[in-house]
């Protein structure tokens, strides 16, 4: 019982950080039909800003140190908006794709260029690497905040979506972006709170991976992106809900392999999750909560 | 099936291209340029396959690599001479060690080996469109990636695989890219292919074909797999000695950039941006390994060829999101230019409105 | 109240607008006319900066607006029920009243002229809370009026109000459109079905093929047989 419980626990925060990742995926992808694959760049900006925090400013409160990764993380994502995407808004979705991808690129070599290739170090408050006794359990403080904050940012986004004259307005894009100008809405206000969302949400994960890894390098970001997309492709991409389901179901089932498969095949774990998802996608094209594809791309 | 005389024409030129750089580094260069422009000609022959795929169904391919991957060690593990396996290779299953297949038998053998991982992988991909296509394409790369690094017995995993015969030649590379621009452009212009465009061209157009489509998609991703399972086997028979990481995502960067540059909606654009990015390339190689110029010692940026392929791409879609060359062929650019010099000494001549 | 002067519009090689000039002044309800394709929804979009014009000035509520952005226009008081109504069919129909009002920031305005809708249209406060696109079309028309209102413009442009409905509701859209004349809205209302505007309108312009072919008043082209017969299809009286 407590074995399965410790194993929850790792679902819901592995799952919790592939779905934040995702909705910032999916909230860029509705509103302005943009496939962000810069977007774990935005982790490695947060991860190596908490590094800089540490190393030039002798910042050296862990309460500290977290939000400046979180604040780089939304201030970059607004400034690629500004720099790389707006120029790109028009073009065909292939265009805004590749772009993003040669961006990813370019900032994983400038990394590696002007940082270096070794991962460096980022101190982790002590706090975090505790764990809480809960009667004979034992459950480790990251992965309880992890789990906590996912749900609280996504009870926060959902009230903001509902709630907000800009929420409503983002919603509305994502169906009929023109018409939502004519309501006297800026494009750009809305594209830019989507890109700062994303930010936000990238920049929390940040927080975690960094936990976790108790370093940056200038790759960090690929893999949780990676397995990001594949969540948002599950979940149906473009979809906020399918975003979160998908994320969740992909850190259940990568926890549930994690724990059975015996140790001569747990090298093969991902190449297991994607087959089985190629599977599913055999008879559910659009993913869970995905719309029939019309064999035609939004713009 | 006959063959329009354009594409014929085109082609011609192409080729004539190719086979210039080819025999003119054959006849004059040294053996290690020779070996540049050796992995030129598997570039170019990648880019080509990529081409055929994602200039006609206008869906961006990550996971082309993965196929070359799977060919070059396929090849790997049929052909490599028992004697070495018996160190390099003592575990491997299928009795496999145990074997060792001639050329005629194991080239083959690893082509076809692609194509039926291609049949299967191809199954879920036409199902899909834009977006979500693309990520599987990405998924099925880290697939590869994985299961070559982790199936120990069989690939060595992490360490390389070597002792594989060096039988490829420059001259055989440079006629496989010469008849692979031509069966390029063969497919690019053929009936299915022209439909092909169209459909992925026009959403609703291609929902009144939808199955067919489909099918049209397949042959595409078929096609496109075989390019790529002859560039591995080519590129394991010259290099001799391959591991996990050649076939993952700096290869996957490298051609990409060549095609999007090139232009990917035509062999013409192909062809010109893998020698365009490979020219820069070079330069770019010599660079980051801190040459001395004029006295001055340059330091050391690894990193810097990553950089120059994502700079290529960036600049690329921000200036001329169709690439260099643009959706014309070689025969049509030179056509349309005739055109355009007609159309312009005409308007030159008409009052001002 | 707006002056568009040798509007033209292209869309790559097609000239969907040539050399238009239009004129509504305030109070007035103009009527914009003319056969499928004629160039009126791409008149309307590029006054209202949702598609680029290749020629034009166009002058509101006294001040050159040419180049200004769609979001700038709305804010500076034109409003478009724009053609297919274009009700955001996700969002319940309290929130497309919300998006309508979104450049207002005067809460209790706003709560005011929502009532007042709510109160035209008893079926909208029913469905208050459901998602629009469970109304009917008509229902949906209703909603993009109001919508459309809900940012206190001084020009209201609509385009087709009457595409698609049954004759019953289309005589109702009409009945709401002669409420908002009594209530000193400047009108332009662009349609198919000219019988029905012209008994609202006071002046009206015919497009055909991207150019104007007939402008006046609306009697005189309810009596002027010819432009009625070629142009729109219909027995002049
Ligand atoms: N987005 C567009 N791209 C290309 N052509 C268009 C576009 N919108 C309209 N057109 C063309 O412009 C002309 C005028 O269309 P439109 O303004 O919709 O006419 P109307 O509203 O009077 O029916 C038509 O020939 C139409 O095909
Ligand atoms: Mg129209």
């Amino acid at each position: 019982m407590d074995y399965f419980l410790q194993q929850a626990l790792n679902a819901l925060s592995l799952g919790g950080e592939y779905a934040l990742l995702a909705l910032g995926l999916a909230i860029v992808f509705s509103v302005m039909g943009l496939v962000n694959f810069a977007h774990g760049e935005l982790i490695t900006v947060g991860g190596y800003a908490m590094f800089l925090a540490v190393l030039i400013f002798g910042v050296k409160d862990p309460l500290l140190i977290l939000p400046v990764g979180v604040l780089a993380a939304i201030f970059f994502a607004v400034l690629l908006e500004r720099v790389a995407f707006r120029p790109v808004r028009a073009a065909p979705p292939t265009t805004g794709m590749l772009m993003a991808f040669g961006i990813s690129i370019i900032l994983q070599n400038s990394a590696l260029i002007f940082v270096g290739t070794r991962p460096k170090a980022v101190p982790t408050a002590e706090w975090l690497m505790l764990d809480v006794n809960i009667g004979s359990l034992r459950m480790p403080v990251v992965q309880l905040l992890e789990a906590g904050v996912t749900i609280g940012a996504i009870t926060l986004l959902v009230v903001f979506m509902r709630n907000t004259t800009i929420g409503i307005a983002m919603r509305a894009a994502a169906k009929d972006f023109s018409t939502v100008r004519l309501m006297g809405i800026r494009a750009d206000r809305v594209v830019r709170t989507a890109f700062a969302i994303s930010g936000l949400l990238a920049g929390l994960a940040a927080v975690f991976i960094m936990a976790r890894r108790g370093a940056v390098d200038p790759f960090m970001g690929f893999t949780p992106v990676l397995k990001a997309f594949v969540a948002a492709v599950v979940g149906g991409f473009g979809s906020l809900p399918g975003a979160v389901i998908g994320g969740f179901a992909l850190g259940i089932a990568e926890v549930t392999l994690q724990a059975t498969l015996p140790s001569s095949v747990a090298g093969f774990r991902d190449a297991f999750i994607f087959s089985a998802i190629a599977v599913l996608l055999l008879f559910r094209p659009q993913g869970i909560l995905g719309e029939r594809p019309d064999f035609g791309e939004k713009t | 099936m006959t063959v329009k005389s354009s594409v014929l024409l085109g082609s011609a030129a192409l080729g004539l291209l190719i086979a210039l750089i080819g025999f003119s580094a054959l006849l004059f260069a040294e053996p290690y340029h020779q070996r540049i422009v050796f992995i030129f000609m598997v570039n170019l022959i990648i880019v080509l396959g990529l081409q055929v795929f994602m200039g006609n169904c206008d869906i961006t391919h990550f996971g082309h690599i993965g196929f070359m991957g799977i060919a070059a060690y396929a090849v790997a593990v049929l052909a490599t001479p028992i004697a070495i396996k018996k160190t390099a290779l003592a575990t491997a299953p299928f009795g496999l060690s145990g074997i060792e297949l001639p050329l005629f038998f194991a080239v083959p053998g690893a082509i076809a080996i692609t194509l039926i991982v291609a049949f299967f992988v191809g199954l879920v991909m036409v199902r899909q469109t834009g977006v979500p296509a693309t990520i599987a394409t990405l998924a099925f790369l880290v697939v590869v990636h994985v299961v070559l690094l982790n199936w120990v017995d069989l690939t060595r995993g992490p360490r390389a695989f070597y002792g594989i015969p060096i039988k490829a030649s420059l001259s055989t590379a440079t006629a496989i890219a010469v008849v692979g621009v031509l069966i390029a452009r063969m497919f690019r212009d053929s009936r299915w292919g022209v439909q092909l465009r169209a459909s992925s061209e026009d959403a609703a157009a291609a929902a009144a074909v939808g199955v067919r489509m489909q099918r049209l998609r397949f042959a595409a991703w078929m096609l496109s797999a075989l390019f790529l399972s002859v560039a591995g086997v080519l590129f394991a028979l010259f290099v001799g000695t391959i591991s996990p990481k050649s076939f993952y995502f700096e290869l996957t960067f490298l051609t990409l950039a060549m095609l999007i540059i090139g232009g990917m909606h035509s062999v013409t654009g192909a062809v010109v941006g893998a020698i365009v990015v490979a020219l820069g390339l070079e330069v770019t190689r010599f660079v980051e390994n801190g040459p001395d110029i004029a006295g001055f010692e340059l330091p050391q940026m690894f990193g810097l060829t990553g950089f120059y392929l994502g700079a290529v791409i960036v600049f690329g879609m921000a200036f001329r999101s169709e690439g260099i060359v643009g959706p014309q062929e070689i025969e049509e650019w030179w056509g349309s230019r005739q055109q355009g010099k007609q159309s312009d000494a005409g308007s030159s001549e008409a009052p001002n409105p | 109240m707006l002056e568009a002067s040798h509007i033209s519009v292209n869309y790559g090689p097609i000239k969907a607008v040539r050399d238009v000039s239009i004129d509504v002044g305030r109070g007035d309800v103009v009527a914009l006319l003319g056969p499928n394709g004629a160039g009126k929804s791409s008149l309307l979009s590029s006054l209202v900066g949702l598609v680029p014009k290749n020629r034009g000035t166009v002058v509101f509520d006294n001040e050159e607006v040419s180049r200004a952005s769609t979001e700038d226009l709305i804010r500076r008081g034109m409003s478009v029920t724009p053609e297919g109504r274009r009700i955001f069919g996700d969002l319940t129909v309290g929130e497309n009243l919300r998006l309508g009002a979104a450049i207002r920031s005067d809460k209790d305005g706003i709560a005011e002229d929502t009532e007042k809708f709510l109160d035209l249209f008893p079926i909208l406060r029913k469905r208050f809370n459901s998602a629009a696109r469970y109304l009917s079309g008509g229902e949906q028309q209703m909603l993009a009026i109001s919508r459309s209102l809900m940012s206190r413009p001084k020009l209201l442009m609509l385009d087709e109000p009457s595409l698609g409905l049954a004759p019953r509701i289309v005589d109702q859209i009409f009945e709401f459109l002669v409420t908002l004349r009594q209530w000193g809205l400047t009108l332009l209302i662009v349609e198919q079905n000219a019988s029905e505007v012209l008994e609202i309108a006071d002046r009206a312009y015919v497009l055909s093929t991207g150019s104007i072919v007939f402008s006046g008043t609306a009697n005189e082209l309810s009596n002027s047989g010819g432009v009625m017969e070629l142009y729109l299809g219909l027995e002049g009286h």
